[in-house]
């Protein structure tokens, strides 16, 4: 049984500053991180809008910050599990740590074990744009920089196994159970993002071509996967960058019906930072309403319009693949009121984002009480 | 100048358009639409129209027409506002608007005023086809009671009727939809020219003889129709409702003109009556099943005037070929005067009603369609 003073559920940045400026005060807080690395999605984006600071360069200062400091214990690749209440009002907690297959007092992050693994795997680290080896570390500003093995690809063969010098590979690995008690909890376990392929009729998944902002925040950071912004289809430079605003958000078909407040904003960063990339692109925003709402916002959405990035009010209907890649746009410009097609060589899906959802069934028996989009009340 | 009239929206929600003030204005509908096109963008500018009360822009326009209610917009409406209902609210409430006695804006409005009327004339028409004296006398088992003079006679009357109604409608609609009235400034003013009239009037002819456009609905991957037989696709629905009633009333014409009801099968007009009669059944029958099953968003949103019509359709094809049958065996039960009874007054009802029903769709959409083709400008992308 291990005691804590703060339980935070959520090792991304609002895991982490919460727990950075709790124990500052002296409280024992505790950080159960999902993934096998904290920093949360923040940690793989490139730029923050509208200041367009460098995103990591505010996350893995504070990850380090975390990761040393005397008043935070970290579990990563663990689950919260279960959650109930005794009578003095303090929380018990059942944390499952499921086995990296790699003991982390040993292993130096040299990554010998990645170059010996002989699988490949799509790298949801880099949103599927590359592969990776099922023994890896995520990602190269991992926190903590501990190799671990994707046991559900791995096909067993050792290779791994013999190339660690240490001897840090341990097939044998159970799940541990760890129970905790503390005394408030935060839930900070942000959100999903929402699939694209829920939208049949914008093909993503579906045609090569057809990104989602999360692959293209992807194409636009320092350790992007191509080292430049290329489309995944033919490697082909793109020219034409369509961005398709609400996929996703503002959609009661689609099961969201309400605005997802971040996409029109960073579709404007990337459209910035793509002419940064790419200064000879025609980048064009296909949106609703834009809805740039806080401090700077409007400024950097007019700085956008001026950088030349075509903003053509209407939703988009429909996009369908030519034989070359291309991808064809119907929409109605609501500026003219009548229907038009446009060419697009890539297609970015500004998709919205979702509560995580089922959070709140780890607490018993009381739960949290929902909104009808799932969020906390 | 344009009118504008507030209380049109709420007018428009009596004839079962619903939810359409949901529209935030995204232009999806007019998207995924594959029959709307560079100037004829519809609908959600009709949505508009609607919302600021523009009726002479809705009344007068060809686009409600060019519609087949395919449902991928209400399908697809991110607000839920269900253009497509939205649109066939739009062409009620224009057939209702055109005509002047009221019948129709009671039958497209959900009154059920409407079936009492229907009953009237039903017994009105059963009255004088069991009480009216006939010259002549064809003595057959199935004319003892309904003779066939009586139906004859009553019959011109009936197709005499509805042939002025729908004469005058036609008149005027014409004079509507070439655009006299429109105030559009979109649509081109465009002198006659026999080429562009001829290639309209095939067109139309075309899409009559094969559903062309229409079979542009219901193409996309995510449709429910993309991979599933044509036989039981919707615009093989409607084709053989339309080819079965046409069929229909044409050999019930040449009936006429011959003034001799056949019983033998062979006669042209009888194989003509069955084939078709059998496309009709076939047409309703798929048409009430979907329409029960509300099998997609186009099925699902069935009023009155929808099922008007198919029943009529329906009860009409059936007992045609109860009579048929009971012809071809000779049986002389009382059943089968009943059915014939029931035969005759419906059809009649049918021929009445053209001009005031979900059927005079089968004048608006032709005559708009003809007026889109000719007035149509080349479309370039941008």
């Amino acid at each position: 049984m291990k005691e804590v003073d703060v339980l935070v559920i959520g090792g991304g940045i609002a895991g982490i500053e919460s727990a950075l400026n709790l124990a500052n005060t002296g409280l024992q807080v505790l950080i159960v991180e999902k993934d096998l690395s904290i920093g949360g999605r923040m940690i793989h984006l490139s730029k923050v809008f509208p200041t367009l600071d460098c995103a990591a360069c505010i996350t893995t200062p504070k990850v380090s910050e975390a990761a040393r400091h005397p008043n935070i214990t970290i579990l990563t690749n663990s689950r919260v599990m279960h959650v109930s209440q005794d009578e003095n009002k303090l929380f018990l907690a059942r944390v499952e740590q499921k086995p990296r297959y790699v003991i982390s007092a040993l292993c130096t992050g040299c990554q010998d074990c990645e170059s010996a693994c002989p699988v490949v795997v799509n790298d949801e680290y880099q949103y599927d744009l590359v592969g990776r080896k099922v023994a890896f570390i995520p990602f190269s500003i991992a926190s903590p920089r501990i190799a671990a093995i994707d046991i559900d690809h791995c096909i067993l063969c050792g290779a791994c196994e013999k190339a660690c010098g240490p001897g840090a590979i341990d097939f044998t690995q159970e799940p541990e159970q760890v129970m905790i008690t503390a005394k408030s909890i935060i839930m900070a376990t942000g959100f999903k993002l929402f699939d694209p392929n829920n939208i049949a009729r914008y093909g993503g998944g579906r045609f090569k071509n057809v990104v989602t902002s999360m692959q293209m925040e992807r194409q636009l950071v320092p350790t992007r996967p191509f080292n430049t912004v290329l489309r995944p289809g033919d490697g082909k430079m793109p020219d034409r960058i369509a961005y398709v605003l609400c996929a996703g958000s503002r959609d009661a078909t689609v099961g969201n019906p309400i605005c997802s407040q971040i996409c029109c904003m960073y579709s404007i960063k990337q459209a910035q930072l793509i002419l940064g990339a790419l200064p000879m692109a025609d980048v064009t925003v296909y949106f609703l309403h834009v809805r740039a709402f806080g401090k700077g916002f409007e400024e950097f959405y007019q700085q956008a319009k001026m950088m030349d990035v075509s903003f053509i009010k209407g939703k988009v209907g429909r996009i369908r693949e030519q034989e070359n890649g291309d991808l064809l746009i119907r929409y109605e410009d609501i500026a003219s009121g009548h229907v038009k097609e446009a060419s697009h060589d890539l297609v970015v899906l500004s998709v919205g984002i979702l509560p995580t959802s089922g959070t709140e069934q780890i607490f018993e028996p009381e739960q949290p009480e929902l909104d009808p989009f799932r969020f906390f009340r | 100048m344009s009118e504008l009239d507030p209380t049109f929206a709420a007018e428009i929600v009596k004839y079962g358009a619903t939810h359409f003030n949901a529209c935030y204005n995204c232009g999806n509908c007019t998207a995924v639409c594959n029959l709307s096109e560079q100037h004829a963008d519809f609908p959600r500018m009709f949505i508009r129209y609607g919302l600021i009360g523009q009726r002479n822009k809705i009344v007068d326009s060809q686009e409600i027409w060019l519609c087949y209610a395919c449902g991928d917009c209400s399908e697809t409406c991110p607000r839920q506002a269900y253009p497509g209902e939205y649109m066939a609210a739009l062409r009620r409430y224009t057939i209702a608007h055109a005509e002047k006695t009221g019948l129709t804006k009671l039958l497209f409005t959900n009154n059920p005023l409407f079936i009492v009327i229907t009953l009237i004339i039903a017994l009105v028409l059963g009255f004088l086809l069991l009480t009216i004296e006939p010259e002549e006398v064809i003595s057959r088992w199935l004319f003892t009671y309904i003779p066939y003079e009586v139906i004859h006679n009553l019959g011109i009357a009936v197709f005499i009727l509805t042939g002025i109604t729908t004469g005058l409608g036609i008149f005027a609609l014409i004079k509507k939809l070439s655009g006299q009235r429109s105030s559009n400034p979109d649509k081109p003013t465009t002198s006659f020219s026999w080429s562009k009239t001829l290639m309209a009037i095939q067109k139309v002819g075309m899409e009559i003889a094969a559903m062309k456009r229409y079979q542009e609905c219901d193409k996309e991957d995510d449709s429910l129709w993309k991979h599933r037989p044509w036989l039981i696709k919707p615009w093989f629905v409607h084709w053989s409702i339309m080819w079965g009633f046409i069929g229909l009333v044409v050999a019930t014409v040449l009936d006429f003109i011959f003034k001799d009801p056949a019983t033998v099968m062979w006669l042209p007009s009888r194989i003509l009556g069955t084939v078709t009669g059998i496309l009709l059944m076939y047409g309703t029958t798929l048409a009430m099943i979907y329409r029960i099953r509300k099998i997609t968003k186009s099925y699902a949103d069935s009023k009155l005037a929808d099922w008007a019509f198919l029943i009529f359709l329906w009860v009409a094809g059936f007992t045609g070929f109860w009579l048929e049958i009971a012809v071809m065996s000779g049986e002389h039960e009382l059943i089968n005067q009943i059915v014939f009874f029931i035969h005759t007054v419906i059809s009649m009802e049918l021929i009445i009603f053209f001009a005031y029903s979900k059927f005079a769709h089968a004048v608006y959409r032709p005559l708009a369609l003809y007026f889109y083709f000719k007035n149509r400008e080349p479309v370039s992308a941008t």
